[in-house]
């Protein structure tokens, strides 16, 4: 590299009025480096740049860009604005060429096809901003800042407007194009993750004061493994220097409250002794941290057939619950079948193992959940928990000391360093602090029940599930085997729209079996148990903060979404795993408490994204979901999703090599 | 309903549908019909097209020049409300009673709204729109021709298209008083020559006539590519996904 820097920024400093917005700024960029500041919104990162770009004058200091001082705007050096700035009333060809007025117009078309089909574009060169998507359009402004030659890019949340697919794709895509043209890119963003992904260096700032903290070299190879431990040490320092977490906003309590503990009923408090309960407990009561679990015991449960999806073996291993898993009589589950056009074309994806979680069974299991909820909790106690059946908790008192759970019948309320919140859909905490959000994309109903003599189709696929997608939108049906001869059969529809008017849920299930011709001649001869199908609510919904001082939340008391893909329990056992590293983070290390919770925060929060996507996608159109699963390129990443592995994934671009077809067979239909 | 009115009052004067039918049919076989027609247009493009040629490149200077704007815009303050109608002595007075007074008067009436429009347009031109021009470090003539005036586009359009209605409406106001030819011409001449009510009614529907044609026209002018962004694009939104 050079020895000049690139960029050297020397004690600037910022004013506006009486309010000081950078304090002291100094570092120096090398050529042909790639550099994110990240910081807490309002921390002055983004007037930083502009003082760079030369569109602000500094109060005092100086910015030297290859040994010149900066006096304004240049077009050796582009800014990428997080608005959208590209001219609506040229085509995209004509963006492209806007900074190439001084060129031959031979010239002028070479470097303008180069960089259309660098960023991806081919084919929309005379088309018009407005018939792009916000994530094209970005693209088209990077080839305009690209194709004038600049030798610094500076870009102030580029993708900030885009959706999380989206931004995955571009952050994939803008590290390409900087291994290939080697410009020296200054990158601002407010997502610790984005800047993770792509920099050599993160300059990390903070607010009050306005100033640099820290600087945290990542040195990895890219891509990078969200994973590694490289990866998440780089993240780890980020949050520290922060010294408040993204995720939640919140300080972290001053580090001289970490010296003495006070006394306490139990480290942590898990409410609920459903799955992500019970789970959570088996790792602490293995780890040795002290716990107590209450449990409100509804038991017995209602007849709720649940199949589990292929990573959460991993969970089951760790806490070592995976042989009674085994010789408890479930019902082994080897894959997936996916019917479409009332059953006349199907697809059927049997599973593989998954060695790079650890995993070398490729077969996952159907439960009987009222069944399997007691062997898991029977399990915790074996492990050392606590279980306190019969409790229910009224309110959480929360400070920055720990937790005071009130519980119905018992004079004083019991107190935690921690609570856990695994209450399940009753989200507790969520209500409380007012977290919980529905997602109206995903507001679905189940209508299901057993059935004995249910024809479960050819024997090689008979004990796998069965997804019967059904003609409304969004509507499908699911055929899972819970024994030898009992079968759950469920539809789910959208809420309001799928049951007629005064229809009851049984009715309306006869009804969608009888329309399908596949579903009619399986359930011929079935007879319904229980009494018959049920109606239950299956709306989406997610925490907007997952953790915070003192508390977290699994399992379904943090997100639940729709369960087209098994996710349920996998979302229980993840969330619980990634529970018990943080609280025993947290315990052993108190003055990075904070790290600890917005690190799960982020993580199950994104896990839970990915599920969304993934289930937004195949509802907007089956068939092309199915035919990508066809597709020998994109199987592997598209099936590792599918069976779970959505919190640390590797690959996302299937998701928006998904999202871009989906997107273009849209456009198709909508113009013919 | 008007021929029912009209048959029971018994009015000797006021014309019915037929009568005026007729009467239209007379003036466009004697080829004079044509001759009005042609007269009122050739007065409104020459004058709307004087005020475009004038009112376009005043209005972007006045939009990026503020010192511009701070001197021109109190006195075209003051110019605009006053009625073309007033205008009409001293455009008699200075351009006598040819073609050139009635082309003042429009051009006079339709000059204000499209200064201001233009002017307007720079205005709101988005601020992210010139940062991003700004960047590349491009010549004035090229920020001009390929930002500041497309950007304002859509705001001349509206400009141009109120400045046209108001050319309508002028043009026969004008051609009443003074001048041989015309549409308001031909009504005015009508009454005066014999109580031809049939033709003053078959006037007053041309004229309405021709400026919904021509407002029409404008209106396509919106459909352009160059300013759909701004317009909104119809086709594809009632398409759907």
């Amino acid at each position: 590299m050079a020895s000049v820097p690139a960029i050297s920024v020397r004690d600037v400093w910022v004013e506006f009025g009486s309010t000081r917005v950078l304090e002291g700024i100094d570092f120096e960029v090398a050529a042909g480096e790639l550099v994110c500041i990240v910081g807490p919104s309002g921390c002055g990162k983004s007037t930083l740049l502009n003082v760079i770009g030369g569109f602000l004058v500094p109060t005092r200091g100086e910015v030297t860009v290859q040994g010149e001082p900066v006096r304004g705007p240049d077009r050796r050096r582009i800014f990428v604005f997080q608005d959208d700035g590209v001219f609506p009333w040229l085509t995209v060809e004509e963006n492209v060429a806007f900074g190439l007025s001084r060129a031959s117009a031979d010239e002028r078309r070479r470097t303008v096809a180069h960089y259309v089909e660098r960023v991806g574009l081919r084919g929309f060169e005379r088309a018009w901003p407005r018939q792009l998507s916000g994530g094209m359009r970005q693209r088209v402004e990077i080839a305009r800042a690209l194709a004038a030659n600049p030798d610094v890019l500076y870009m102030d949340e580029p993708f900030g407007a885009l959706d999380y697919l989206t931004r995955l794709k571009m952050r994939a895509d803008l590290l390409e194009i900087w291994r290939r043209e080697r410009k020296t890119i200054l990158f601002v963003t407010h997502d610790i993750e984005e800047a993770v992904q792509l920099a050599d260096r993160v300059f990390v700032m903070t607010q009050r004061p306005a100033t640099m903290r820290a600087v945290v070299p990542v040195e990895l190879a890219r891509p990078r493994d969200f994973g590694a431990a490289a990866y998440l040490a780089a993240r780890h320092a980020i949050f520290a220097a922060m010294g408040v977490s993204e995720a939640t906003g919140v300080e972290p309590p001053p580090r001289a409250t970490a010296a003495p503990a006070p006394s306490v009923d139990a480290s942590v408090v898990v409410i609920g002794g459903g799955p992500a309960g019970s789970i959570l407990a088996s790792y602490l009561g293995g780890a040795g941290i002290d716990h107590v679990v209450l449990d409100r015991v509804v038991h017995p449960r209602r007849h709720v057939g649940e199949s589990l999806v292929c990573s959460t073996t991993r969970v089951f291993g760790e806490i070592g619950f995976l042989e009674q898993l085994e010789t408890s009589g479930f019902v082994r589950k080897h894959g997936a079948v996916f019917t479409l056009d009332g059953g006349r074309r199907e697809l059927a994806l049997p599973f593989r193992a998954m060695p790079d979680l650890g995993i070398d069974q490729a077969h996952t299991y159907h439960v009987d959940r009222a069944r399997f909820d007691e062997l898991l909790l029977a399990h915790a106690a074996t492990r050392g928990a606590r279980i306190e059946q019969g409790s229910l908790v009224e309110r959480v008192d929360l400070d920055e000391r720990g937790a005071a759970l009130h519980v119905a019948g018992r004079a004083a309320p019991l107190s935690a360093r921690i609570v856990a919140d695994a209450s399940g859909r009753a989200t507790l905490l969520g209500r409380q602090l007012r977290t919980r959000r529905g997602d109206p994309r995903l507001a679905q109903i189940a209508v299901h029940g057993w059935f004995t003599g249910v024809d479960r189709g050819p024997a090689e696929t008979a004990d796998w599930i069965h997804i019967h997608v059904l003609r409304e939108p969004r509507a499908w049906a699911w055929q899972i085997p819970i024994s030898a001869d009992v079968t759950s059969i469920g539809v789910v529809c959208e809420g309001r729209a799928g049951l007629a008017r005064d229809e009851t849920g049984e009715r309306f299930f006869a009804r969608q079996i009888a329309a399908h011709p596949l579903l009619a001649r399986r359930m011929a001869k079935a007879l319904a148990l229980h009494g018959g199908p049920q109606v239950e609510g299956a709306q989406s919904y997610f925490g907007e903060r997952l953790a915070g001082p003192g508390w977290l939340a699994l399992g379904d008391a943090a997100q639940f979404v729709d369960p087209v893909f098994s996710s349920g329990v996998s979302v229980a056992a993840e969330s619980a795993r990634l529970a018990a590293r943080a609280l025993a983070g947290a315990l052993s290390d108190p003055a990075h408490a904070a790290e600890h919770f917005a690190d799960y925060d982020q993580t199950v929060r994104r896990g839970g994204e990915v599920w969304r996507e993934l289930i937004l996608l195949f509802y907007r159109m089956p068939p092309l979901f199915l035919s990508l699963l066809e597709d020998a390129a994109a199987r592997p990443a598209l099936q590792s999703l599918l069976q779970g592995r959505v919190y640390e994934p590797r690959d996302l671009d299937v998701l928006a090599e998904l999202h871009a077809r989906a997107l273009e067979l849209e456009r198709a239909a909508a113009s013919s | 309903m008007w021929w029912a009115i009209v048959a029971v009052a018994h009015s000797a004067i006021f014309p019915t549908p037929g009568q005026v039918v007729l009467g239209t049919f007379e003036l466009a076989a004697n080829g004079t019909l044509w001759e009005h027609i042609g007269a009122s247009l050739f007065r409104v493009g020459a004058g709307f097209g004087l005020a475009v040629l004038v009112a376009v490149p005043l209005g972007l200077w006045m939009g990026r020049v503020s010192a511009a704007h701070a001197t021109l815009n109190p006195l075209f303050q003051i110019l605009r409300p006053i009625s073309p109608i007033a205008w009409i002595p001293i455009a008699i007075l200075w351009f006598g009673v040819g073609d050139a007074s009635p082309i003042y008067l429009i051009f006079i009436a339709s000059v204000f709204p499209m200064v201001v429009q233009t002017t307007s347009g720079v205005h709101t031109i988005e601020r992210r729109y010139l940062r991003a021009a700004e960047n590349f470090g491009v010549s004035r003539a090229v920020l001009l021709r390929k930002v500041v005036f497309p950007a304002a586009l859509p705001q001349i359009l509206v400009g141009m298209r109120i400045g046209l209605g108001v050319a309508w409406l002028v043009v026969v106001a004008a051609e009443m008083i003074a001048l041989r030819s015309g549409l308001g011409y031909l009504i005015i001449d009508s009454r005066n020559a014999g109580n031809r009510y049939d033709l003053v009614i078959a006037g007053m529907i041309l004229i309405g006539l021709i400026g919904l044609c021509l407002d029409g026209a404008m209106r396509r002018l919106e459909g352009l590519e160059s300013v759909r962004w701004r317009f909104g694009d119809p086709a594809r939104s009632g398409a759907g996904g």
